[in-house]
């Protein structure tokens, strides 16, 4: 049994797990947030000691005081609290729970009904119109005549709304199709069909919401008859995998699903000289517990140098973005981001692979706050730049053909 | 505290200054859950204000004003002491350092870093190994969370204290504010001295960064782990081990008791639960380890121990920082932390084990072997703290632990305000004097952190708590059917 299948039997109610809560304070020493805010209220054991202050001797909560409405939303659900609480609570999922009770209630902050009204109304969380999604491949010169949609394929590229409409992640997208692409990978993408996977509203206390999004996608899913789905954003991973129920399909992240390729021979990948290290994103690590694939990719990269940050795999620090935290406090968001730059700047790399399309803003959007020459890339572009220089490499090895 | 005073303050320090009682009611209390009703009728724990100073300079002038207004301040970080260590008996100024963390300066050449007091001792560790190839000699167990300004200020003995010694010893410099606002450096030769602060529990000065001596981060580590069927078998060996030259990096034990314990909290553990067990971790060289565990099987062999599958070793140290995982059996735990002399440690455990049997309580004990001579039990029994009258009546077997490991030699490991009722096991009368002197010479009108260490308040007094222990234990005895009965079931 792993730690998580552990957590997961543990949860009893939040109220319980406040009770079993140590108050050591370990959860305090490594959450983000409260690392920028400091005070106790705004600590997961500040969080757990209100619950039980609140509950009294009669274990029921009637009303969340506004204070602590805004605290517990004051969080990216990274999960680090959680992964090193000593009384092995899943503190993650006693906060989404947390946030669904206090929605139940009516009292949840306003963005909770914008992300709701959006969703119902574009089901992408950028409030564009959803047909727009896959126009990212408009910015391709080279990408075939489908577009990328195709009626039937083996495997489904889920896009994901950041990676769909967020310019800063979309280069992640057309990189990673035409990886799949060059690997002669029979895979489409939803387009205008594909809707939001439901994690905003997760993440917003509105599961129930996420409802519809969910079945509508495994009903286009269904319709396909793909039998693997690929995704570039850890988010979108995690809500498939523990919120869709599926049966007999393949769920993978890009960082799984390119390291297969690469073991399969299908790519070709040429060197790159560089020094980089790998950013574990929240929600693909920690919450989901792949760290070796992508290493396993970057290992496979010829010249490439990897270093490891001071916080790596399970302790590996937030961007920042996570859990809606960055429609609710951008500025902090950054800060938080800063500190992951200066980890990547203190162990000599000159660049920050990520796996994520969240990450990869945030992570600029620190970079640039500490006006560092560290580049941010993802992996599926590093993939797509190693395949470039291979091909490169060819073409200039090519002897009488190639240039002189 | 007068509210021209609170408004005095949070003009000072503005948005890290706050009087909203939403706040200050979360400095009320550390990890004990202790009864509410209980402690705010002994003392008043909700402070005033809370304040984060980020600097030397602004603790000072927050103490300056303390002392001018003779308002009482009491300093906290991670707060992760049992004994409201951290939590104001007199309201007034709460001084949250936690803004006081991190690296400030490492001599690789000495070995040696200087520190802010509210850096947590596993990120430091971290960092040292990370950076450059160093690693702190000693860390409390808990290291994730707990602080190197609070370990200072509390007894200082854990991981790696048989081979390096308390934590006291390795602290080279210190820089305080005392109680008036002064700032001073501390070495073991400055008037007042560094040894002055050790162990002090913030009533001497607020510790403000500290100088700590540093070791190479170890090349390798090992770990083994011997099971014992009887405890006075485990003792022999631990004394062996513990006598050993080189020691190996860290001793921990635990009967079986708490392995059943863990169990019994839903965890899947392949350890053996009919078993004692004595964990025994190197660290080191590769030559320096193997040199160090040479003798281990032998004594292992002449104490009846047996040695258990090496990846049981690695899961009791990988384990180390989560020994309160037991709590899910509560939800909450009741017991005490001692010092024992090693010689009196199975005795202990017998009669401790007698004490359980006699009440119906699993009470496991676990610890860490800190001296060839000392060792460091801790001794719980889970309980319910939702269930006000029989939580309190549980509160009556921490006494009946105490005495027993008095009556074997012990005495209380931290004192804060709940065992100040144990001080005559502390510390001699002359000690206590002295304590006292130096007290009253740096913080005549204690001002730092009041309530705490020298003097138990009225209803703690020896006699009336022991009274009072009595009374509860008698009515744990008429009254209860539930904590050890709900806990054994």
């Amino acid at each position: 049994m792993t730690t998580s299948e552990i957590k997961r039997l543990f949860l009893t109610t939040p109220l319980g797990e406040a009770t079993i809560c140590a108050r050591c304070g370990a959860c305090n020493a490594v959450c983000c947030t409260h690392r920028e805010l400091q005070w106790e209220s705004t600590s997961p054991r500040g969080w757990l000691a209100i619950l039980r202050g609140l509950a009294g001797s009669s274990g029921r909560i009637s009303d969340f005081p506004p204070e602590l409405v805004e605290r517990v939303f004051n969080c990216t659900t990274c999960g680090k609290c959680g992964q090193v609480c000593p009384a092995h609570i899943d503190l993650r999922r006693l906060w989404v729970e947390l946030r669904e009770k206090i929605v139940d209630r009516g009292q949840g902050p306003a963005f909770v009904d914008q992300v709701k009204e959006v969703l119902e109304r574009e089901h992408n969380v950028f409030d564009f119109p959803n047909e727009e999604r896959a126009e990212w491949v408009e910015f391709m010169s080279d990408a075939p005549d489908h577009r990328y949609q195709k009626e039937k394929a083996e495997v489904l590229y889920y896009v994901g709304c950041v990676s769909s409409f967020s310019p800063g992640a979309q280069g992640i997208t057309r990189s990673l199709a035409k990886v799949l692409e060059l690997s002669g990978t029979d895979f489409t993408i939803l387009g205008g069909e594909e809707w939001c996977c439901g994690f905003p509203l997760m993440a917003a206390g509105s599961k129930k919401e996420a409802r519809t999004l969910i079945e509508h996608n495994k009903e286009r899913l269904a319709a396909l008859g793909a039998r693997t789905v690929v995704f570039n954003c850890p988010s979108c991973y995690h809500m498939w995998k523990h919120e869709y129920g599926l049966e007999g399909v393949e769920l993978l992240h890009h960082t799984e699903y390119l390291a297969r390729l690469i073991t399969q021979g299908r790519l070709n990948l040429g060197k790159i000289d560089d020094t980089i290290t790998y950013h574990d994103p929240c929600d693909l690590g920690r919450n989901s517990g792949v760290y070796e694939a992508p290493r396993e990719v970057l290992k496979s990269i010829p010249g490439l140098t990897v270093v490891e940050m001071l916080h790596n795999r399970e302790e590996a620090l937030c961007c920042g973005g996570g859990g809606d935290f960055e429609m609710l406090a951008p500025a902090m968001t950054q800060k938080i981001a800063t500190r992951l730059v200066q980890e990547a700047i203190d162990a000599d790399a000159r660049r920050l692979v990520v796996a994520c399309p969240q990450c990869k803003r945030i992570e600029m959007s620190g970079v640039e706050a500490l006006k560092s020459n560290v580049r941010v890339t993802d992996l599926a572009e590093l993939i797509l730049e190693s395949v470039r220089s291979a091909d490169h490499t060819e073409a200039t090895s090519g002897g009488a053909d190639g240039p002189s | 505290m007068e509210d021209k005073d609170v408004k005095g303050l949070l003009e000072l320090l503005g948005d890290r200054a706050t009087a909203s009682s939403f706040e200050t009611a979360l400095y009320q209390s550390d990890v004990a859950a202790v009864p509410p009703f209980l402690s705010r009728f002994l003392f008043q724990t909700l402070p005033d204000i809370v304040v984060r100073p980020r600097s030397t300079e602004e603790v000072a002038s927050m103490l300056r004003y303390a002392a001018t207004h003779r308002l009482p301040v009491t300093p906290r970080a991670a707060a992760s002491t049992a004994y409201f260590n951290a939590v104001p008996t007199r309201g007034g100024i709460l001084l949250d350092l936690n803004g006081l963390r991190g690296i400030l300066d490492v001599d690789r050449e000495r070995a040696t870093v200087t520190v802010l007091p509210a850096t947590r001792w596993k990120e430091l560790d971290d960092e040292l190994r990370y950076r450059w190839g160093l690693a702190v000699k000693s860390y409390p167990t808990s290291a994730p969370s707990s602080t190197v300004g609070g370990w200072f200020n509390m007894e200082g003995w854990g991981v790696g204290s048989l081979q390096y010694g308390s934590m006291h010893g390795q602290v080279l410099r210190a820089e305080a504010v005392l109680a008036g606002g002064k700032v001073v450096e501390l070495t073991p030769d400055s008037n007042p001295s560094l040894h002055w602060f050790a162990r002090s529990e913030g009533t001497m000065g607020i510790i403000t960064s500290l100088e700590l001596g540093l070791r190479p981060a170890p090349e390798s580590e090992s770990h083994r782990l011997i099971a014992f069927r009887d405890f006075r078998s485990l003792q022999q060996a631990a004394e062996k081990i513990a006598d050993l030259d080189p020691k190996p990096y860290h001793v921990h034990f635990a009967d079986s008791a708490f392995t059943r314990s863990i169990k019994r909290a839903g965890f899947t553990t392949e350890l053996p639960a009919d078993v004692h067990l004595l964990s025994v971790h190197f660290e080191g060289s590769r030559s320096e380890i193997e040199a160090a565990e040479t003798p281990l099987a032998k004594i292992a062999r002449e104490t009846s121990g047996r040695e258990l599958d090496s990846r049981l070793a690695h899961e009791e140290w990988t384990e180390r920082f989560s020994e309160v995982r037991a709590k899910r059996a509560g939800p909450s735990l009741l017991g005490t932390e001692t010092l024992l002399p090693l010689r009196s440690l199975a005795s202990y455990i017998e009669s401790v084990q007698g004490l359980g049997r006699g009440l119906g309580l699993p009470i496991y004990t676990y610890g860490a072997v800190v001296s060839p001579d000392w060792c460091q039990p801790n001794s719980f029994f889970p309980a319910d703290e939702r269930r006000g009258w029989s939580y309190l009546t549980a509160l009556s077997v921490t006494k009946a632990l105490q005495d027993r490991a008095a009556r074997h030699g012990g005495r209380p490991y931290g004192i804060g305000v709940w065992n100040t009722p144990y001080l005559g096991r502390v510390w001699s009368s002359s000690e206590r004097r002295e304590r006292l002197r130096r007290k009253a010479h740096l913080d005549p009108h204690g001002v730092l952190n009041p309530g705490k260490l020298y003097a138990a308040p009225f209803l703690l007094r020896p006699s009336l708590f022991g009274l009072g222990m009595s009374a509860l234990a008698v009515l744990r005895r008429l009254t209860v059917s539930g904590v050890g009965e709900r806990s054994t079931a």
